[in-house]
């Protein structure tokens, strides 16, 4: 029991480590990518003329109203960026580093290569857009206020804690397959494109294709699911896959990763 | 028990073919064909500790190969290799704590920030106590001449600079085994000799085992009494440097220096010529011969100084890679 | 021209080294469509007159931009940005070979190897779906494929302003992914130009955008008259004739400074 208690402070210090690190670097070196990270606003603001766009022509789509969509995207982009910050760009990275050899380094230190390819960089280019993205949150959350039951509100919660870590498992395994694969930065980009499907509600797929998403390719977990139970649109059954989508996923990643450095160590040169 | 032990090492690669051209291309998207490469065919050694150990041998001989072995990142294809009593593969921490890999160009500094902040991150996790950091800081410091950079960004370092933060950054946690390829790599003569001095008094001081793979004949010469050879993944001699000479070397030179000129043809009747810029003479003999030759020169040149050496390393060794002296 | 040829083969070669690159390639632009498919078909459940378009008619349209992406749409900026950040372009202007040229070769290379990638798919596509897409008579269609000409070389010649700007800026990635979205939003890369609020029409109507994706899709949906398609091709190549200029001077200046600086 000890041990686990010091592995876990032992982790912990080093994380902590690593984010004083880039604060630093960020502050003292890089006050510019602050300012860089436009895109993400751009993209949201094109989202929004185009759900407006739709809007101007129907009242409704899927059942939902322009609004509780709006809501839907502010949750949607919260997540994918709060992602970004903390471990996204250390994935591509990570899949850079496997191409050049750089992953080698990572390997010889006496810490879980798991973790420090997945959290040694905040990516702090995020943070503008986080903050458009919080405020787009905050309105649409302000206009359907009245529909919200606020016990729901606790669950909600959950499903955005069962998100995050949704997310860090997909991508991370699709990450891992660069241990096989040495070109795989495409599969990253290919989950990436494939969480369109998660800013629309998913009442406008084919029922085959929302199985898909919610048991195989579980990215409806990242937003849709939330909002939508705490809209009110689904029921709290759905609250429970959480909990065992995110150990199954875990197990999964965790293997992956095991065989692909197996793999790495065999057939790398 | 020695350090490291390695029992029939062997080591091959899957390596697709890929025919030139447009068709080439399209073809290898529908069938490949693959070749297995001998990166390390069946290799034994021992070494114990605080040895300094050479490994040379030309490019892709699997020098580097063996050192990712050794240092775990590589399962081998069959063999065993003991590192400190651990399997290298297994990655365990009190392993990897224990040892250092430092690979010439591929770094482990952070670009953008000074190599201090680097050292502190490796601190942390290698879990090193503040006063044993401290002391071994100072000391690598002093030993490398590097006080004034610590606190500047890395990528205004020059190459050298560079390269002695990385081995700071590689020696904090005090490894017991250093696994070094090419450390001298891309770096100016000044530079080598430091590195080499610096590999030098950190095995003296420290009686850490330190295997360097190198291609420089200069490395080894400086640093290692035990070279391996390995050519094509075989390995081709094990033992001390001097025996290489006494065993390989068929041929000893005559160096003479000349009092006067003398015509070119009377010098080359007397042998074959390796080397002659006035007043400078050099004869490539076999040793058979050396009296002889020796002799003969004395008695029908000039001679103002003569000299019977050992022909250099290099040329040895090149021999030995183009497979004339293999006992 | 040979030695284009030979750039061109070898460009072609690097791409297809990849297998597992191939086909996720192809899936990428193919969830962006189906997404954008179902919204569509969950709109057209509720009306039948989309802004003057059928489901049919929007159906082709986004067809048509995927098309249109691909076979038109590269990423030289970043490419050359990379080359100049990192001082390599030095070596590439001691060669004697036109760098415009070279690049241009390059891009061509890039999109024919898209569009082989996805011919399968497409036939497929057709194939499957019928009813949905609409083919437009033989003229018409002539007309589309020299749109389509025009907008490859006008996006070559963006790039290249693009990447022109990378001379004064030393990382233009993040700003060129905010340009890309812009430009491909005021094209009609998301929705028709003409289903736009009054505002954005205007400016996307303004903007030589339009004619790399929403004006070709229009002549290709037959929706435009003579008059219109007359006034559009004028229009197109007095913006071709701007941003040749607008290349040559800005090159002109960067590599001046380029060399000031002393790469």
């Amino acid at each position: 029991m000890k041990q686990l208690v010091n592995r876990i402070k032992y982790y912990l210090r080093v994380y902590f480590f690593l984010v004083k690190f880039n604060v630093m670097d960020i502050l003292i070196y890089r006050a510019n990518a602050l300012v860089m990270g436009l895109a993400p606003v751009v993209w949201l603001t094109t989202m929004l003329i185009f759900l407006a766009t739709i809007f101007s022509q129907v009242k409704t789509l899927g059942g939902w109203n322009f609004w509780e969509i709006v809501f839907l995207t502010g949750v949607h982009e919260v997540i994918f960026l709060l992602t970004w910050a903390t471990f996204l760009t250390n994935l591509r990275k990570f899949v850079e580093e496997i191409k050049t050899g750089r992953f080698d380094q990572i390997l010889l230190k006496p810490i879980s290569s798991r973790f420090l390819v997945s959290f040694r960089n905040l990516d702090f280019t995020s943070v503008g857009s986080l903050l458009n993205a919080f405020f787009v949150f905050c309105f649409s959350l302000g206009k359907i206020i009245e529909k919200i039951d606020f016990l729901k509100i606790p669950g909600f919660l959950i499903f955005l804690l069962v998100a995050y870590f949704v997310c860090y498992f997909i991508y991370f395994i699709f990450a891992s397959l660069s241990l096989f694969f040495i070109n795989s930065k495409t599969f990253i980009d290919w989950v990436f494109d494939a969480t369109d499907f998660d800013r629309y509600p998913a009442e406008i797929y084919t029922p085959s294709l929302r199985i898909f998403l919610t048991f195989f390719l579980p990215i409806l977990f990242f937003a849709y699911y939330p909002t939508a139970y705490l809209l009110g649109k689904i029921g709290e059954e759905y609250l429970l896959i959480g909990p065992f989508l995110v150990i199954g996923l875990g197990l999964i990643s965790h293997f992956l990763w095991h065989f692909g450095l197996q793999h790495y160590q065999s057939a790398s040169s | 028990m020695a350090v490291v032990e390695v029992k029939n090492l062997k080591k091959y690669f899957r390596v697709h073919k890929k025919e030139p051209g447009l068709i080439g291309s399209i073809k290898s998207l529908i069938s490949r064909r693959y070749e297995e490469i001998k990166a390390i065919d069946d290799i034994s050694f021992n070494i114990e500790e605080g040895e300094l150990v050479g490994f040379i041998g030309p490019n892709g001989a699997g020098k580097t190969t063996t050192l990712k072995c050794l240092s775990g990142l590589l399962y081998p294809t069959a063999g065993f290799i003991s590192v400190l009593g651990f399997l290298p593969p297994q990655r365990k921490p009190e392993f990897l704590r224990q040892i250092s890999l430092v690979m010439g160009q591929k770094n482990q500094l952070w670009w953008d920030l000074p190599p201090l902040e680097t050292f502190q991150l490796n601190k942390e996790i290698y879990e090193i106590p503040e006063e044993k950091y401290k002391e071994t800081l100072k000391e690598l410091v002093a030993l490398l001449g590097v006080e004034d950079i610590l606190k500047v960004q890395v990528r205004k370092l020059s190459l050298g600079q560079r390269m002695k933060c990385e081995l700071i950054a590689a020696l904090l946690h005090s490894p017991k085994v250093l696994f070094l390829d090419e450390p001298t790599i891309g770096l100016d003569v000044v530079a080598q000799k430091k590195m080499r001095d610096f590999i030098k008094e950190y095995n003296r001081r420290y009686k850490a085992t330190i295997l360097l793979t190198s291609h420089y004949m200069g490395d080894v010469k400086e640093l290692c009494r035990r070279v391996l050879i390995i050519d094509k993944g075989k390995l081709v001699f094990d033992g001390q440097l001097s025996q290489i000479t006494q065993k390989y070397a068929d041929h000893k030179l005559i160096s003479v220096i000349l009092a006067q000129e003398v015509e070119e043809k009377t010098l080359k009747s007397l042998g074959e010529i390796k080397e002659f810029s006035f007043p400078k003479l050099v004869y490539f003999v076999k040793r058979e011969e050396v009296s002889k030759i020796a002799a003969k020169v004395l008695e029908n040149l000039p001679v103002a100084d003569l000299n019977i050496e050992e022909p250099p390393i290099e040329d040895i060794i090149r021999e030995l890679f183009t497979g004339k002296n293999y006992a | 021209m040979r030695k284009y040829w030979a750039i061109f083969k070898a460009n072609w070669q690097a791409s297809v080294e990849y297998r597992s690159e191939f086909i996720a390639h192809i899936i990428r632009g193919l969830i962006t469509f189906v997404v954008l498919f179902f919204i569509f078909k969950a709109v057209f459940l509720q009306t039948n007159n989309f802004a003057g378009y059928t489901f049919s008619s929007i159906f082709t349209y986004l067809v048509m931009v995927r098309i249109l992406h691909f076979s038109t749409r590269g990423n030289t900026a970043r490419l050359i940005a990379d080359e100049i950040r990192q001082g390599i372009i030095s070596f590439s202007f001691l060669k004697p070979i036109n760098y415009f040229k070279y690049q241009f070769s390059l891009f061509l290379a890039d999109r024919l190897f898209e569009i082989f990638l996805r011919i399968f798919l497409i036939l497929l596509f057709l194939f499957l779906f019928p009813s949905y897409f609409s083919f437009p008579s033989l003229p018409v269609l002539l007309l589309f494929f020299l749109f389509l000409l025009g907008a490859l070389v006008f996006n070559f010649l963006f790039n290249l302003l693009l990447a022109g700007s990378a001379f004064w800026v030393t990382d233009i990635r993040l700003f060129s992914t905010f340009v890309g979205l812009t430009t491909g939003f005021f094209a009609g890369e998301l929705i028709p130009l003409d289903t736009l609020p009054p505002i954005l029409k205007k400016i996307g109507f303004f903007l030589p955008f339009q004619y790399t994706l929403f004006f070709p899709i229009k002549i290709y949906q037959e929706s435009l008259g003579y008059k219109e398609i007359l006034r559009g091709i004028l229009v197109f190549l007095l913006w071709l004739g701007l941003i040749i200029w607008l290349v040559r001077f800005l090159w002109q200046k960067g590599v001046k400074r380029y060399e000031a600086v002393g790469q």
